[in-house]
């Protein structure tokens, strides 16, 4: 492999302008995503934050070639694997993609995985053939990885018979067992309680390090994405709004939309101050200008 | 193995050990067992199951094992129309055969037709219908253009001409009753692929790189199949009643009559013999009950996630 040159030539990710055009009905469309660039390099975590409709699933969506296949569907701009453009490939190539690089963790672990098929036998279908060691062990492993206990009992369970928290690590183990070189978790926790999700992000945290997988992690939380991650994308309405080092991000915050979805954080840690909410006013002027405003670390790009 | 009661700080203790733990362990749904065949074990821990598969067993050997201790179904050999008795238990017909003989024999055509007319059928709507629903577009309007074709397809015109084309026997009935009766299996499949195909397990399979096809064959047809389960069922107690029509207009080989056969002939007899509508008629009406029932209850039982949920 030339993972050096290609490291120093070319960052595994490099998504430049995308933009995605969804329809919304017979004749509307919608601008889901808008000019967003981003960087992901070899074993890099990096945070996607917004609220609900900033376009950061679509983003994510985009980078594993998962949008639905339908001819109204517009992707623009660039999406490089190893400097390898992707943005109007064909299906077999985004499937190359997705069988051997791009892991996916979803948000709801339980309608993600099919619910008439053991759980050992999910995993397994994930593994590529190719690797010449017995697929059962790897199975084991990869169980053993996303932070399942007694695996050879989990291997033979169906889905409904696991809890949330387990659920969510299959999904884990499932895109981990291709050994990928990106992992892009959406909402990966988001359907578990706190206790749990703090448990399922430290062995994803951990999963990630051994392995040394990039790891794209898409929230609306910023206390989840602020622990995890080396750098973070601060979307707003389809554009990125703000980038940077996380630390950098969190503690000066530059665009007026991530100051606001700090003050709804930190809020809640302080009893005395009241809950923030954006205000509509100030949503507006989003819409109309703010989003415009980008506030992109350069030394990022 | 102390009777004393643990005291408060022992309780918080071991809370907290058990707290320290690792954080996951498998919590049993059930205690023990083998869960590999957790499915088809809470199907066949239903004493209806055996009930159904009982009577189908007892059928299918009836009409396969039993002509073997039946007198001859073709001999002349008693007077006619002898009500059933102790010698003759369904009597005899107009013609003088031993009616048992007759019935028995009338189960191998019958059963063969419903049974094969039903895995072909559901053979051809998971294959048809899977593609149509999955795959959507072009593909989905062909497939279902020549579903609606086939379904529209009168079967007893079909059969009368093809009898007349290709002679009267099984293979030709069971062909013609299976091109006919696929599409109403195919539109279910259908119907089910294109919700499965929006649910969140395919998005997954897609995610981990799987080819469409192989997402066909282990995601959306597996789940799929509770109701395809029922529809075939019902295929089978359709086909053998559409065969039995088809006997009654004279279609099908007049030596091994089935039951709609015999039903057939005995209609000339309701009133001097009314064993002979009644033991073939309730052949197939026990049948097509116990298959159903059977196919229903499969059907609860093999949704793994049904009844089951916590």
């Amino acid at each position: 492999m030339t993972t050096d040159r290609a490291d120093e030539q070319a960052p595994l990710l490099r998504v430049e302008d995308l933009a995605v055009r969804l329809p919304t009905g017979r004749r509307e469309m919608v601008d889901a995503v808008r000019a967003v660039s981003l960087t992901v390099r070899r074993g890099e975590r990096v945070g996607i934050v917004g609220e609900s409709g900033s376009g950061k699933s679509v983003t994510g969506r985009a980078i594993a070639g998962l949008l639905p296949e339908n001819p109204r569907v517009r992707v623009t701009g660039s999406i490089r694997f190893d400097g390898v453009e992707h943005v109007g490939a064909p299906a077999r190539a985004w499937q190359q993609v997705r069988a051997h690089r791009v892991g996916m963790i979803f948000q709801d672990p339980l309608t993600f995985l099919n619910p008439t098929m053991r759980v050992g036998r999910q995993v397994r279908e994930a593994i590529p053939r190719r690797r010449g060691e017995p697929v059962e062990q790897e199975v084991l492993r990869c169980l053993a990885l996303a932070g399942l206990t007694n695996v050879e009992e989990v291997v033979l369970r169906f889905p409904h018979e696991l809890s949330g928290g387990m659920r969510q690590r299959v999904l884990v183990a499932i895109a981990i067992a291709k050994r990928p070189e990106l992992i892009i978790a959406d909402e990966p926790t988001t359907a578990l309680d706190a206790t749990v999700q703090q448990r399922v992000l430290q062995t994803l945290d951990e999963t990630v390090t051994t392995l040394d997988t990039a790891l794209v992690l898409i929230s609306h939380d910023l206390a989840v994405v602020a622990g995890m991650t080396d750098r973070l994308y601060v979307m707003w309405g389809g554009r990125v709004v703000e980038a940077g080092p996380t630390a950098e991000v969190m503690s000066h915050p530059k665009h007026p939309y991530t100051q606001a979805l700090l003050r709804s954080v930190l809020s809640l840690v302080d009893e005395e101050v009241e809950l923030y909410s954006i205000p509509p006013a100030f949503r507006d002027w989003l819409r109309d200008e703010g989003a415009a405003v980008s506030f992109i670390d350069e030394a990022v790009r | 193995m102390s009777d004393a009661a643990p005291s408060p700080a022992e309780v918080l203790a071991a809370a907290e050990r058990a707290l320290a733990a690792p954080p996951t362990g498998v919590a049993p749904t059930r205690p023990g067992g083998r869960r590999r065949t957790s499915l088809w074990r809470a199907f066949f821990r239903k004493p209806s199951t055996y009930i159904y598969l009982g009577i189908l067993a007892l059928m299918v050997l009836a009409s396969f094992v039993g002509p073997a201790f039946a007198g001859d179904p073709v001999a002349t050999a008693y007077q006619k129309l002898l009500p059933p008795s102790g010698e003759l238990l369904l009597g005899t017909d107009h013609l003088g055969r031993d009616y048992l003989a007759r019935v028995l024999q009338g189960g191998q055509v019958s059963l063969l037709v419903g049974v094969s007319v039903a895995v072909l059928c559901m053979t051809l709507g998971l294959v048809i219908g899977g593609l149509a629903g999955f795959f959507g577009g072009f593909a989905d309007i062909v497939l279902v253009r020549v579903a609606e074709f086939f379904q529209v397809l009168p079967a007893l015109v079909l059969a009368l001409v093809s009898a007349a084309l290709f002679g009267a026997n099984e293979v030709v009935i069971i062909v013609i009753l299976s091109i006919t009766m696929w599409p109403a299996v195919a539109r279910i499949v259908r119907a089910e692929s294109m919700r499965i195909e929006q649910l969140g397990y395919v998005e997954s399979a897609r995610a981990a790189g799987f080819r469409a096809l192989r997402i066909l064959w282990s995601d959306v047809l597996p789940n799929a199949m509770p109701p395809v389960i029922v529809a075939t069922t019902m295929t089978v107690g359709r086909a053998i009643l559409v065969e039995s029509a088809l006997s009654y207009l004279g279609v099908g080989d007049s030596n091994r009559p089935s039951w709609g056969a015999l039903l057939n002939s005995a209609q000339g007899y309701l009133t001097t013999g009314w064993w002979l509508a009644l033991f073939p008629g309730l052949c197939i009406f026990v049948v097509v009950l116990a298959v159903n029932m059977l196919g229903d209850s499969l059907n609860d039982s093999l949704n793994p996630s049904i009844g089951k949920v916590k």
